[in-house]
């Protein structure tokens, strides 16, 4: 019961200050605040630690006011949490009233009095946790500093770059940044730098993949002889580290770096360390460089990429491993803005159909998660470009793509563009979309054809202009190995029977042609064999006695052929 | 027609030779002679031999055309081709095949290119296999004189060893039309107009069997060049030295005279491949890409069909895979 | 590379010469000499013929006007000289100059000097001073030398080299740059730009070179031209004539022009000369002369410390021709 009691009393200050702090009235704020000395030592240290202090951490105020008690009370709460090997833990709830601009930043007094002791506290604390934690403070406090302090905190943080913990070397590091952010550009280079550079060189990888991210912050605010001077060495040795640890952080952060140092030394230097990891040995930083190729292409010209990220991409585009492949799939697509239309063609879409292909199904599915917003509608434009050998390159591409997309996914997206390449008014796209046509056949099957395509190329047969009727013929004469017998006597032949007449000596002696390539179809059955004395023989006959010379030659060349198997059949039968 | 039909025909032949006809016969030639055609669109050199008998058969189908041929609709119209085969190549994958397109060639096949013996023998061995499909009329550069200057000589002589060769073509020159109508609404010739020809039936009455001649109707319906100008009417000299220079107006009457609605000829470079001027009563068409492999022109072709509706096909030179070497072909500058 | 470069450059001296002795032959322009350094001339084609006539009678005519107008001595620099044979045409003819100098790469200037001392009607025109220098790569006379270098060098070292070989900065000079500048970064080439309108008393400076790299015939040009190594380093700094003229007048000079070779051709050229030039051959090539000649250029500029100097400067300058109008040409018929 007297413990049940003692319970209850003591949660309640706790669901008090938390009803209070929440309250909209600020003086209930205010008030609330001011009891939290109080509340603390009720609650004892440990509870202080394990519910209080996150509470705090959690709840930021928006008054100026109560944010300026809340530092006020924090000031004194290490004693309340343990002492001062518990002093990090405050460091939340501080730091994060050290975020918010308006209302301790301004107060210089405040900082002065509270939050440069305590940092200073921290930082000679005898638990590396409390030295760690001194080294996220510094940035803020230096910012808000007198100059004198200013000296004494870049002194201090020096230090941590040489303490015996990597624990805490490593804070530093991934403090240094914003510290770099801070600091005048006079001092980043006497104090920053050396720093950096120690770091750099540190004996921990973990410690030098942190300090990549610094060297890009204090990139940010050097002249372009200064990185020269001050960020080549490192760079280059960071570039080539013996952790791939540290040239994975390169390489993760590459565009990065690129935005950080210029154009100069982007062309000088990074092109080649791109290259570099790129073919690094290491998977991870491969993936990561893959990761980077678009964003570190706008950055260079176009020959560049070509000459010399192309060819790598070319190479990690069959890498062994399955996450550089997918790496690169996710991002290759990227490039087709950069690259313009006729080098996307020529390099980076036969890049794009391996991936297509690729065993792995992740590989697979990052690549054409990117094909609709990106590639497809590059397929699309490309299809309808000026040129027409850029046309042709596409169209080659077709069957592959179809493959891989499947029907419904194709009939959606590519169908009317296939349709629309035979009406093209060059002659090796229309040629080269009849064969696409019969390499469709092949992959979606007879019945597909027979359903979706050869009723528009048949329509095409009866059209005013004389070019269509051609393509039809072509066409269907090009598909016919493509399709069954029955195929062609229901659809196809009909049609080249009407074509008999066409008022175009062209078209007729086509005709011719294609009885030629029709009769060993018919012959394959029975059933369709009997057509050639129905059907072919006579338009051959007509075709035979035309006006026009070429007609007569094609119509006497194709009843050759066919008269010319039986002779053989014949033959071969004794 | 391609390699497999030929082998698939020609292989068979001892079948064929079973059932012996005059038609038999004819066909076989006909078979032959596809392979001499293969052989030239493969840019090889026929033999001085293969050459006379081509000219031969050339002479006896040339002798009986007109001096301004008739063409039918459909028809492709192409300008000059000045010895760039490969580009010639090119312009057949853009406008198909002969014969599967009718195609009229205006003239100015030989010259100023590396290839014009092979360009003249191909489109020869075109129009004696198919005569009908294929329609060559005269350029200036089909000319002795010409061609002595401009390089198809030379390109014999280092192609056959004597100028044998260039007197046969030469030979052949003289027998080319000097012009075409196509559906008797469009007149086709090289250069343009002369101011001693009102009707067609002038040109029908010129002795064209001769060298190209300096000046007279001949000459200028191979040299002319139209000219739009506000302050011109009419005629006047060309600074090329031979033809004239002729207006809208000349134009306009001839037109009206002949009862035709265009004017296609060729003979002027023309950076965008086409021209139409005069309210689109004449173009010239010039199907020479980069122009002596140093102008940087597209080339164009006019596809009449056969409703006489006009589509300009413009293309760029045969990439470098589809050539040889560009490093033989490199134009003269001033260095 | 870079050495492929100026070999091929050298070789441009060859292709120069040869043009010229094939528009000799074609009796476009005559010239005594140039048949010493070309053996059997091939044929050029006609426009090739016709451009060279523009661009040798474009700056004769400059040339000549300095010489005839300027009253004073007169020095001519030619730079990248090569095979030029201007010097014994105009010894020939007895133009008054006070000397001539002839600047370019050593291996030019040796065959050339080993042409003209093997040939007397050459050697001779030199006078009985002339010797040779620097082991045969130079020759000097009364008012000829030769000089071998490097024209990138020719602010520190070139320039002394003429110095000691006898050239005045106080004598009213004319510059000659046949397409040379245009192979050098246009750094280095505005150097020589420079150093000639701040040290001279009165100069004139010619150009003839190539222009307009953007259009579709200037960059199959720029592209032809590399396949035979060589690249117009300096073109995208004037690609144009303004720009032509700019070079000068950025640089203290006191006035410039520049104009293409159809104009050259068109206004510039006696039509008398015209008329005899279009009987030599037929020029069939019409629209591809048009295009040619768009992209070459002619610059000059002159400056002058002193003004009555000034004023005979101001008279090196072309005659315009009118046009004859189309309809003046009407023909009856």
């Amino acid at each position: 019961m007297n413990t049940e009691m003692e319970n209850e009393d003591s949660l309640y200050p706790i669901a008090v200050l938390l009803d209070e702090l929440r309250a909209e009235d600020v003086n209930y704020r205010l008030n609330a605040i001011r009891r939290l000395s109080t509340i603390a030592l009720a609650l004892g240290v440990e509870r202080t630690r394990d519910e209080l202090v996150p509470f705090l951490e959690e709840s930021i105020d928006d008054e100026d006011e109560v944010l300026l008690a809340l530092a006020d009370e924090l000031g004194n709460f290490v004693e309340y949490a343990g002492g001062k090997e518990y002093a990090h833990l405050i460091l939340g709830p501080l730091e994060n009233l050290a975020a918010v601009e308006e209302t301790l930043v301004r107060d210089k007094q405040q900082i002065e009095t509270y939050y440069i002791p305590l940092v200073k506290r921290l930082s000679e604390g005898e638990w590396f946790t409390n030295r760690t934690s001194a080294c996220g403070l510094y940035a803020t406090a230096y910012k808000n500093a007198t100059v004198a302090t200013q000296i004494e905190l870049r002194t201090a943080f020096k230090r941590f770059c040489s303490d015996d913990t990597p624990m805490v070397r490593r804070a530093a590091a991934k403090n240094l940044a914003a510290m770099a952010k801070e600091i005048s550009k006079e001092h980043i280079i006497s104090d920053i730098i050396p720093t950096f550079i120690k770091l750099s060189q540190d004996e921990q990888d973990s410690v030098r993949v942190l300090t990549v991210e610094d060297l890009i912050s204090i990139a940010e605010t050097l002249s372009l002889d200064e990185i020269k001077t001050y960020l080549l060495t490192p760079l280059r040795s960071m570039v080539s580290d013996k952790s791939w640890r540290v040239r994975y952080m390169i390489a993760e952060n590459f565009v990065r770096i690129t935005k950080a140092v210029g154009e100069e030394i982007i062309r000088d230097e990074l092109v080649l360390a791109f290259v570099r990891l790129m073919k690094d040995n290491e998977a991870e930083v491969k993936t990561a460089a893959s990761s980077q190729v678009p964003g570190f292409a706008q950055y260079i010209d176009k020959q560049t990429i070509l000459i010399h990220i192309m060819p790598c991409v070319k190479e990690l585009v069959t890498d062994t491993s399955q996450h550089v492949r997918a790496s690169l799939a996710t991002q290759i697509s990227g490039l087709a803005p950069i690259l313009g239309k006729e080098a996307t063609t020529e390099h980076l879409l036969p890049l794009f159909l391996q991936l297509l292909k690729d065993e792995s199904p992740d590989v697979r599915l990052n690549i054409i998660s990117k094909l609709e917003q990106s590639l497809l509608p590059a397929i699309v434009e490309l299809a309808e470009d000026k040129q027409w050998r850029v046309r042709l390159a596409i169209i080659d591409y077709i069957p592959l793509l179809a493959s891989q997309l499947g029907v419904s996914f194709f009939d959606e997206k590519l169908g009317s563009l296939c349709m629309s390449w035979l009406r093209d008014h060059v002659y090796s796209i229309r040629e080269a979309a009849t064969m696409n046509l019969k390499k469709l056949t092949e992959v979606f099957g007879v019945d597909w054809a027979k359903n979706t395509i050869i009723p528009k190329v048949l329509s095409m047969g009866s059209h005013p202009n004389y070019l269509y009727r051609m393509t039809t013929i072509f066409a269907i004469t090009t598909m016919a190995p493509a399709v069954t017998p029955e195929v062609i006597r229901d659809y196809i032949l009909p049609t080249v029977n009407n074509l008999v007449t066409d008022p175009i000596p062209n078209i007729r002696f086509n005709v011719a042609k294609s009885y030629e390539v029709l009769i060993p179809v018919l012959k394959q059955s029975q059933e369709t064999g009997i057509l050639l004395d129905t059907q072919v023989k006579p338009a051959l006959d007509k075709l035979k006695e035309d006006m026009d010379a070429d007609v007569k030659y094609f119509a006497e060349r194709a009843f050759l052929a066919e008269s010319e198997r039986s002779l053989l059949d014949t033959y071969g039968k004794r | 027609m391609g390699n497999s039909d030929l082998d698939r025909f020609v292989g068979s032949q001892h079948v064929l030779t079973l059932r012996v006809s005059s038609e038999l016969f004819e066909l076989i030639k006909r078979i032959n002679f596809c392979r001499q055609i293969e052989k030239i669109r493969n840019c090889e050199l026929i033999t001085e031999g293969e050459v006379r008998r081509l000219c031969a058969k050339a002479y006896e189908i040339l002798i009986e055309e007109s001096n301004v041929q008739r063409v039918d609709a459909p028809v492709t119209i192409c300008g000059d081709i000045h010895g760039q085969f490969y580009d010639l190549m090119e312009l057949f994958r853009v406008g198909d095949d002969c014969p599967k397109t009718n195609y009229l060639f205006l003239g100015d096949f030989v010259d100023r290119g590396y290839y014009s013996v092979e360009t003249f023998f191909l489109l020869l061995a075109l129009k004696v296999r198919y005569p009908d499909r294929i329609t060559l009329i005269r350029g200036n550069h089909e000319s002795r004189q010409i061609t002595q200057v401009y390089g198809f000589y030379d390109e014999c002589v280092r192609k056959y060893g004597t100028a044998d060769v260039w007197n046969l073509c030469c030979d052949i020159f003289d027998l080319i039309s000097l012009a075409a109508i196509i559906d008797d609404r469009i007149f086709c010739v090289h250069g343009g107009l002369s101011p001693t020809i009102q009707v067609l039936d002038q040109i029908k009455n010129l002795d064209r069997m001769q060298e190209v001649p300096h000046d007279g109707p001949m000459c200028d319906l191979l040299w002319s060049d139209p000219y739009d100008s506000s302050d011109m009417d009419g005629w006047s000299l060309s600074p090329r030295g031979a033809g004239f220079l002729f207006g809208g107006d000349a134009v306009a009457s001839f037109l009206h005279m002949n009862d035709l609605e265009l004017i296609a000829r060729a003979h002027q470079l023309v950076m965008e491949g086409y021209k139409l001027m005069f309210g689109e009563t004449l173009v010239t068409v010039w199907s020479a890409p980069n122009y002596c492999y140093r102008c940087g022109n597209v080339a164009a072709i006019l596809e009449l069909d056969d409703q006489l509706n006009q589509t300009y096909k413009i293309f760029d030179a045969a990439t470098e895979e589809n050539r040889v070497p560009v490093k033989t072909i490199l134009p003269d500058y001033f260095l | 590379m870079d050495s492929v470069h100026e070999a091929a450059v050298r070789g441009t001296n060859d292709d120069a010469v040869i043009s010229k002795a094939s528009a000799v032959q074609a009796a476009y322009i005559s010239d005594n000499f140039v048949k010493y350094f070309v053996k059997r001339p091939p044929r050029r084609p006609p426009i090739i013929n016709r451009g060279t006539y523009v661009r040798t009678t474009g700056l004769d005519i400059l040339i000549t006007k300095f010489l005839e107008t300027v009253k004073a001595k007169k020095q001519i620099v030619s730079f990248g000289a090569g095979s030029d044979t201007r010097y014994f045409s105009y010894k020939e003819r007895s133009r008054p100059f006070h000397k001539y100098f002839e600047i370019d790469y050593p291996e030019i200037t040796s065959r050339k000097v080993a042409i003209i001392r093997r040939h007397k009607q050459m050697y001779t025109l030199l006078g009985e001073s002339a010797r040779l220098g620097m082991g045969g790569m130079e020759l000097y006379a009364d008012d000829y030398c030769l000089i071998a270098g490097d024209l990138r060098e020719f602010t520190t070292h070139v320039v002394d080299r003429l110095i000691q070989h006898g050239f005045d900065t106080s004598l009213p000079t004319i510059f000659l740059s046949e397409c040379v500048l245009i192979y050098m970064e246009s750094g280095d080439s505005d150097k020589i730009v420079r150093w000639v309108g701040e040290n001279m008393s009165a100069a004139v400076f010619v150009v003839y070179e190539q222009i307009l790299p953007d259009d579709a015939f200037g960059s199959v040009m720029l592209q032809n031209l590399k396949l035979r190594n060589i690249e117009l380093r300096g073109i995208y700094a004037y690609p144009s004539l303004e720009s032509q003229k700019e070079r000068f007048l950025k640089r203290g000079w006191t006035h410039a022009e520049a104009i293409d070779i159809n104009k050259m051709h068109d206004r510039h050229i006696d039509p008398r000369e015209l008329e005899r030039i279009s009987r030599l051959e037929l020029l069939d090539e019409v629209e591809e002369w048009r295009l040619l000649s768009a992209h070459y250029c002619i610059a000059w500029a002159y400056v002058a410390k002193n003004e009555s100097i000034m004023e005979m400067l101001e008279q090196v300058k072309f005659v315009y021709y009118d046009p004859i109008p189309p309809t003046r040409r009407i023909v009856t018929t």
